[in-house]
């Protein structure tokens, strides 16, 4: 009973911190845009002549631009907690629209690399656990440092070269719909979500090695040795049943890099995500396309850091009593 | 432990000496690259475009017929300038506000906790698209800019350590003894929890090298004619096609400097803090 | 072990590149370099743009595939004797709504476009326009307040397009409206971020035009991508190939380049900074920088020195002995500079943007060779919106500027030299305002005789490379990639190059 109320509370007080949170990303980015160099309304009349004063002012007018500061700033927070996010500056679409375009590639290139890393880095780490200080063990421990150290921007260019231009197998760059032809939208997706998954199979395969080895070194394990159990059995069922728990909550840790990591994966390989858009909402000045997509990001970091967290709670209880 | 102690003091340890060398030898040439460039990395020799290795340019040329290996010897500065600058800044005052958090307790330990909560929050390159996209970049704002993202990791662990400490019951006899509460936390505090904060202080210089290269690498960070490898990395991508080395040299170059500090900060953490995995 | 896995990958890509399925047979992909910031008619927001809308819309005329005004909506039109009246006979055609084009929509179109609402670029030429007179539904008289000899070209640009009456009161306002107008597409959708789609206008007044079903425009902002598509066939256009591309792509068998030498880089002074104040120094500058070293490395070897002014030849105005006024003479530019009081240099901020390559190595390659007479150009490169708040607000002391005249009568240096009221604009140097210059451009505008008018353009020439308030640099080349399975688009000659979306209506696939 204490525990419910315990967790309950911890989960408020999680939720409370999230909003305020929300909050100050929404009002930062709000004040950034608006002292940034450049006018909206100037790119928006067009760029090949000069526009007369009023044409500028009567556009600023529509376009609700010309108000006080924090006028736009309430009226525009007021209709975020309703979720409406605005319209874009330059066509009027609204902003939500624009934003639920484009999350659910930045999504599938995520999930792409998580499968990627999990299926590269869970049996590597298997392999060096098993091989533990052996020559394949310091192998695979030195890729997988080198894994963390390789910028994905390096390792891109070097899928690029390899696989475009020297063999031809794979389109450098692009994305095709998978309406249009499925078969060119998941080869289009293997490298960006190869290039995003490589880091991240090192940091699995790090933590299964590790975890591993833990296991294998307890008492349960010497035991079902002992009682004559086959070394496969040992291993695949017991042993990594156990070591599972934190590897998935490391892959659950990284997935807030990965959202970081396609900032730049997206922009090497124009996967048209979130953070594409936002690169290029900045350059248009579009304001409520940059406040949208940056809370929406923001939004979505918050609920798995916090999603992990709770998480982590569940698994050890020892973490909610230490937090509360 | 102990062992290892010992097995440190008595045969060089490959693990360390490696990396050490080689961040040595990034130094050196951070310090003395513009001495060593057998060309002016800026000079612009328009019939020579985007060459490949020769005896004239070892490295080849890039779209502006620029020496590769010049612009690489010199291009190693800002990026090292902005990586030490900010893990310099983040320590400076993420130690400050840790450990006066973690003496004070109360609303000021709130107050700087939850706000670094806040900033850790957040993925480091989107914070700093916010700060570097809209500001004319350089030296200065990439240096303040990353310097702040990494603040709140020096904060908690200065935080984590001081609580730790000012809980122990020699300090609290000293404070009953009335010592001062700066001399507490740099005679006391600070000694104990030097070996975290070197483990912290390599891992900030890596990251804060992937950040800049990053950043650069999307046209936000250091500003052309002068050259950055990230940057260089970034231009480079344009002609993959016409001369894949332009990219390679960089490339390997950055991914050998991370490796480097990277296997260094690994082996140190083994060596300072071995409690901590 | 090694191997297998190879060859296994390899099956695996060579079995998924044969289930690709071929396009359906007549849809034509375009890849723009940019999504269209609007759509909206009056408005030119770009090349993507105006392709887009080059194939909704006509207007009375548009420039033709010859680059020569092409009769478009009006079948003809003639000129009273004093210059100040147009009539313009209508041909039978329809919008695609399916009612007929009358000379009521033309004058509700230019009505609206003057209007006090209106947010039309080319708002002030066409304010030449005194009234419209409706004769009968197929003729419509313009009366204009002055003579105005362009007034035909500018009724031939993208901007101008005939909209319905009845949609304009509808959707005037509203710039977000589907457009409906008389050219060979209709608009589908708008699918934002990704493709603007298109269909075909059955009742197009052109038989048999256009040559395709669908028309889908993507947006393949990023350079590399825009390549890929075209190489791999996920598009059939391209537009604003990359130079550095240009050699890969002319070796590709499936893939041809549409060029066109017309649009410019140049350099724009602001005349207030006080070196640049004296003619002497801009001069200078012109003869500082070797053309080579700008065409080799930031256009990959693609453009053509420009040392005198952008005259196309067999334009008003336009002399052989003027081609090469400067040369490339260093020695001459230090002379200069140390004729006007700067024999050991300055200091001077160069704007540029750090967005598009091509301005960025353009001011790269400037400042390296401006700072072998002595000149240091301290680089400003924010990103494109930043360096146009900066340009229209004078705020540099010189720019990186890559342009094109909008018309193909020489009062489009108008806009470029012309002093007046507003001294800082997009196009202009900074406060240059010389009379004699003044003169000769109000003089061009008014002159119906074509012998008198060219000795007019030929006299602003001289004064105008005396003054030099702007510094040419290079004819870029502006190219389009069509895979070879493509006939019927052609990139427009000289300025009219961003204009080449009118040749969508001659597209066919094979």
């Amino acid at each position: 009973m204490t525990g419910l109320l315990g967790f309950i509370s911890f989960l408020s007080r999680r939720v409370v911190t999230a909003c305020v949170q929300l909050l100050i990303v929404a009002t930062v980015v709000f004040s950034v845009m608006r002292v940034m160099p450049g006018d909206p309304v100037m790119l928006l009349l067009g760029t090949e002549t000069n526009p007369s004063p009023e044409t500028v002012a009567a556009m600023r007018h529509q376009l609700n631009l010309d108000r006080p500061f924090l006028e736009q700033y309430s009226d525009w927070l007021g209709r975020v907690v309703h979720f409406d996010f605005g319209n874009s500056l330059t066509n009027n679409f609204p902003v939500a629209d624009y934003v639920a375009d484009a999350l659910p590639r930045t999504l599938e290139l995520a999930l792409a690399a998580i499968i990627v890393g999990t299926l590269i880095g869970v049996p590597l780490g298997i392999a060096a656990a098993l091989h533990r200080g052996r020559w394949l063990d310091s192998a695979l421990t030195s890729l997988a440092t080198l894994g963390i150290s390789v910028p994905v921007y390096i390792l891109g260019s070097l899928l690029i070269v390899v696989f475009s231009l020297r063999l031809g197998w794979l389109p450098a760059s692009g994305y095709t719909d998978i309406g249009r032809n499925a078969v060119e939208h998941f080869r289009r997706l293997s490298m960006p979500a190869f290039t995003l998954g490589f880091g991240l199979a090192a940091s699995i395969a790090r933590m299964t090695r590790a975890s591993m080895l833990e296991i294998l070194g307890r008492d349960f394990v010497r035991a079902l040795r002992a009682k004559g159990i086959s070394e496969r059995m040992v291993i695949w069922k017991h042993v990594l049943r156990n070591a599972a728990i934190p590897v998935v909550t490391i892959i659950g840790l990284q997935l807030g890099n990965l959202m970081g990591g396609t900032v730049l994966v997206e922009a090497l390989f124009n996967w048209p995500g979130l953070a594409t858009r936002l690169v290029n909402a900045v350059q248009n000045r579009n304001y409520p396309l940059v406040q949208g997509s940056i809370l929406v990001i923001a939004a979505l970091f918050i609920a798995i850091n916090m999603g992990v967290e709770l998480l982590y709670g569940v698994i050890d209880p020892r973490i909610r009593r230490r937090r509360s | 432990m102990m062992r290892r102690h010992v097995a440190f003091l008595h045969r060089p340890d490959l693990g360390l000496w490696i990396p050490a060398v080689l961040l040595g030898v990034v130094f050196l040439v951070a310090l003395f690259g513009p001495m060593l460039a057998p060309y002016n990395p800026d000079e612009i020799n328009h019939l020579a475009v985007l060459q490949a290795g020769s005896l004239a340019h070892p490295l080849g040329t890039d779209e502006f017929g620029r020496d590769l290996l010049s612009r690489l010897l010199t291009g190693i500065r800002p990026t090292m300038a902005v990586a030490f600058g900010s893990t310099a800044l983040a320590a400076v005052g993420g130690v400050t506000l840790g450990l006066l958090a973690g003496f004070w307790g109360n609303l000021p330990e709130i107050l700087v906790m939850r706000t670094c909560d806040i900033l850790l929050s957040f993925p480091p390159i989107l914070l700093a698209l916010l700060v570097v996209g809209f500001w004319p970049s350089g030296i200065a704002t990439l240096t303040i800019t990353i310097g702040l993202i990494y603040v709140p990791h020096f904060a908690r662990v200065a935080h984590a350590a001081t609580i730790g400490v000012v809980y122990q019951e020699f300090v609290e006899a000293e404070r009953a003894m009335g010592a001062g509460a700066g001399r507490l936390l740099l005679r006391d505090v600070l000694p104990n929890i030097l070996s975290s904060l070197v483990v912290q202080a390599t891992l900030t210089v890596a990251a804060a090298i992937l950040l800049e290269s990053g950043l650069s690498f999307l046209g936000l960070g250091i500003k052309p004619p002068t050259a950055s490898w990230g940057q260089m990395i970034g231009i480079a991508r344009g002609y993959l096609a016409q001369n894949p080395m332009y990219t390679f040299w960089p490339s390997l170059c950055l991914a050998v400097t991370v490796l480097a500090i990277n296997l260094l900060g690994d082996r140190l953490r083994d060596i300072l803090d071995p409690q901590t995995i | 072990m090694r191997t297998s896995f190879k060859t296994i990958l390899l099956a695996a890509t060579f079995s998924l590149t044969a289930l690709a399925p071929a396009w359906a047979a007549k849809t034509l992909y375009f890849g723009l370099s940019v999504e269209p910031s609007t759509l909206e008619a009056s408005v030119q927001a770009g090349t993507a743009a105006r392709t887009v809308r080059l194939a909704i819309h006509r207007g009375l005329l548009n420039y033709g595939v010859d680059g020569k005004l092409s009769s478009e909506l009006a079948q003809s039109y003639s000129v009273s004797p004093d210059g100040k009246e147009y009539t313009f006979i209508l041909r039978k055609a329809s919008f695609h709504d399916g009612e007929p084009v009358t000379a009521e929509d033309v004058k509700a179109t230019f009505a609206w476009l003057l209007g006090p609402n209106s947010r039309a670029t080319y708002k002030g030429e066409l304010g030449v326009i005194d009234s419209i007179e409706v004769v009968d539904p197929q003729t419509v008289r313009f009366h204009l307040k002055n003579v105005f000899v362009p007034f035909p070209h500018y009724l031939a640009l993208a901007e101008s397009a005939i909209l319905p009456k009845a949609w304009l009161e509808k959707n005037g306002t509203n710039p977000n409206a589907a457009p409906v107008g008389a050219g060979p597409f209709q608009f589908v959708t708008w699918s934002r971020g990704r493709e603007i789609v298109l269909k075909k206008f059955p009742g197009y007044y052109k038989a048999g035009k256009p040559g395709v079903d669908e028309l889908h425009f993507q947006f393949t902002t990023d350079d590399d991508t825009r390549v890929n598509a075209i190489r791999t066939g996920d598009v059939d256009i391209i537009e604003y190939v990359p130079w550095k591309d240009l050699p890969a792509l002319k070796k590709d068998k499936n893939i041809r380049i549409e060029s066109t030498s017309g649009p410019f880089m140049m350099l724009q002074f602001n005349t207030h900074f006080e070196p640049f104040s004296k003619p002497e120094v801009r001069q200078a500058v012109s003869y500082a920088i070797n053309r080579a070293v700008v065409i080799d490395t930031a256009f990959n070897g693609a453009g053509t020195p420009l040392y005198g002014l952008p005259f196309v030849k067999g334009a008003p105005g336009y002399n052989p002995a003027l081609e090469n006024y400067f040369s490339y003479n260093p020695a001459k530019a230090k002379e200069l500079l140390a004729k006007a009081g700067y024999p050991n240099g300055f200091k001077a901020r160069l704007l540029a943007t750090a967005q598009y390559g091509y301005h960025m190595n353009t001011a790269i390659a400037v400042k390296s060779e401006l700072a072998k007479v002595g000149i240091d150009a301290d680089l400003d490169l924010p990103d494109w919106a930043g360096r146009m708040a900066k340009n229209n607000a004078g705020n540099y002391d010189f720019v990186v500027a890559g342009t094109a005249g909008d018309i193909t009568d020489p009062d489009w240096l108008s806009n470029f030299y012309y002093g007046g009221k507003q001294l800082v604009r997009m196009n202009n140097s900074p406060y240059f305002d010389d009379p004699e210059i003044n003169r000769l451009l109000d003089a061009g505008r008014v002159t119906l005789d074509e012998t008198a008018r060219a000795k007019i353009y030929d006299e602003f020439a001289k004064r105008a490379l005396e003054l030099s308030p702007f510094a040419y640099i290079m004819w870029r080349d502006q190219s389009y990639a069509v895979r070879s399975n493509v006939s019927g688009f052609t990139n427009l000659p000289g300025f009219l190059s961003f204009q080449s979306g009118y040749s969508l209506e001659n597209v066919t696939l094979k």
